[in-house]
């Protein structure tokens, strides 16, 4: 059964069980039924406007369902200065929809008024973590909480950094009071297409600042005869992915975790049945635990 | 080393092709540092071309998948992405496709891109609740010439030189695709969202002047006046407003106070 019932779930956490991303090839399912997944992410852009049936739709599944904000264009890591207009929206949407969780990307995404409408890869260097988190903090303050940053996929390394991706993302924590959205699949893409033990980031990792998880699929490609692996959101979470997932359960216990499908989205059934996985794995967890 | 700002330039030097050395910054190994920049490159493009093929659907069909790819490349060039939000990259296309496209045979898919970006905006502009005929009815008839009707905020209406809608009706679902005659002169078009969703109205030149008035905030009499709608029209078209759910509000004039009743409610 869904999280909550008709007394409503604005605001609250997330449950620590396996939600997914509502996109629109699902909403006749979710119009004339209450699928069982235990919370609701949405792209916030996409609820930027105040008409039509996607805002309706999400005030009436907000009753049911938990309910997370991704933001995917805000891009806090860019140096040009934070597009207010875009966090104003973003701000109107945490009113209205009042979400359990809000986050956005470690990345930047713009520079001097043009947008790449990309998640960009920052260098892991304190003069980074120093501007990410200034910014983050700006964003925390504007929308008055606690906000969820996730690491970007990588298709390259800066040369200067000098942090690893698990020290970054912990010291952007420690300046700016923010959590980790993790994804573990862009966690694995990256130890591939860069080449490092993703274990050891890990480790790094402040586990009680984790606290949501994304798990997708994603598509080789090869280039030169080399393997690169693009983070496309468009199939099944493959097995080295789950193996880091269990792996992340182990250090950062049970931790409500999303199936990320942009791409070539399959019917609901697809996503609930790599829902219903995570949630064993999400149950095992708590029984070791307990 | 290159700090962040100047990285940031010199990685968007590369997403846009200008000159540029990966190498400078990203490490080469297995895979060479602009192979890999240039997956960021492809990504930066294809959302774009995404983001104006799904706005964009039927003026895309009507040229094909290449020839729209360069337009919107062109586009791209003259107007980059100035928002955060990809459901804005597509709002100057119109435009661009005007000047781009002006004195070649093609001029004609600025207008209707111009109907397809008024169909996006439709989709998504907010609620409204929506007025029945009945709260006309309640006015005094003495009192309706001067009663001003506020449409709901999704109504978008557009003139154009050749048939659009007929061009757009005829590319909509996977039926086959009627032969339109491009030289069958002007069609003017109301677009807005009702609880439906975002309905399309073609109409004859006066019944458009009437309701453009309208929208400007006119009353019926200085609308009828202002557009030369024929008096024996004047009942389909507010029927047809009324009907389409495109009236949020029925303003009477002071003097003659609105019935208490008069509202379906519901959003549109």
């Amino acid at each position: 059964m869904p999280a909550a019932t008709s007394g409503g779930c604005r605001g609250g956490r997330l449950p620590a069980r396996a939600g997914i991303g509502l996109r629109s090839a699902h909403f006749d399912a979710f119009t004339t039924g209450r699928p069982d997944v235990a919370f609701l992410e949405v792209h916030t852009e996409n609820y930027f406007h105040d008409g039509g049936r996607e805002p309706r739709l999400l005030d009436r599944l907000r009753e049911h369902y938990a309910v997370s904000l991704h933001g995917v264009g805000l891009a806090p890591g860019s140096v040009s200065a934070l597009d207010r207009e875009h966090l104003r929206r973003v701000a109107a949407a945490v009113r209205r929809y009042e979400p359990a969780a809000v986050s956005e990307h470690a990345c930047w995404g713009h520079v001097d008024g043009e947008h790449f409408n990309d998640l960009l890869p920052l260098p892991f260097t304190e003069e980074a973590v120093r501007h990410l988190s200034a910014r983050v903090a700006e964003v925390q303050d504007a929308l008055g909480r606690r906000i969820l940053i996730e690491n970007v996929s990588q298709y390259l390394r800066f040369r200067h950094s000098t942090l690893t991706e698990g020290e970054f993302l912990a010291a952007v924590v420690r300046e700016c009071g923010c959590g980790v959205l993790l994804d573990v699949n862009n966690l694995y893409v990256n130890s591939v297409n860069v080449g490092f033990e993703p274990l050891k980031t890990i480790e790094h990792l402040p586990a009680d600042a984790v606290h949501e998880v994304h798990l997708a699929g994603h598509l080789r490609r090869e280039i030169d005869g080399q393997v690169l692996l693009i983070d496309d959101h468009g199939s099944r979470v493959p097995e080295p992915v789950w193996r880091l997932y269990a792996a992340v359960l182990e250090k950062c216990g049970a931790v409500p975790t999303l199936i990320e499908w942009d791409t070539d989205v399959p019917e609901l059934g697809v996503l609930l049945s790599e829902a219903a996985r995570a949630d064993s794995m999400l149950e095992a967890c708590r029984a070791r635990a307990a | 080393m290159l700090g962040l700002l100047e990285l940031q330039h010199a990685f968007a030097a590369g997403l846009r092709g200008a000159p540029h050395d990966a190498d400078a910054w990203a490490a080469s190994d297995r895979v060479p540092a602009e192979a890999r920049l240039s997956l960021y490159r492809i990504n930066a493009r294809t959302v774009f071309e995404q983001a104006l093929a799904a706005t964009y659907a039927v003026v895309r069909e009507r040229v094909g998948d290449d020839y729209f790819r360069q337009l919107v490349h062109f586009y791209r060039r003259a107007h980059p992405s100035r928002s955060g939000d990809l459901h804005e990259v597509g709002r100057r296309f119109p435009e661009f496709l005007s000047s781009h496209l002006a004195g070649t045979p093609y001029s004609w898919l600025a207008e209707l891109a111009a109907l397809e970006w008024a169909v996006a905006e439709a989709g998504v502009a907010p609620d409204a609740a929506v007025a029945s005929l009945r709260s006309l009815s309640g006015v005094p008839p003495a009192a309706v010439a001067g009663v001003r009707l506020r449409l709901v905020p999704s109504l978008r209406l557009l003139s154009a030189s050749v048939p659009v809608l007929t061009v757009w009706r005829a590319n909509q679902g996977d039926s086959a695709r009627p032969v339109v005659d491009l030289d069958a002169g002007p069609e003017f078009v109301q677009v807005h969202r009702s609880a439906a969703g975002v309905q399309l109205r073609g109409a004859q030149a006066a019944e458009f002047a009437f309701v453009i008035a309208i929208a400007r905030g006119e009353s019926i009499e200085a609308a009828i006046d202002e557009s030369g709608l024929p008096v024996d029209r004047l009942a389909p078209v507010l029927r047809d407003l009324f009907e389409d759910e495109a009236v949020a509000e029925v303003v009477a004039p002071a003097a003659a106070p609105m019935p208490s009743q008069g509202c379906t409610g519901h959003p549109t």
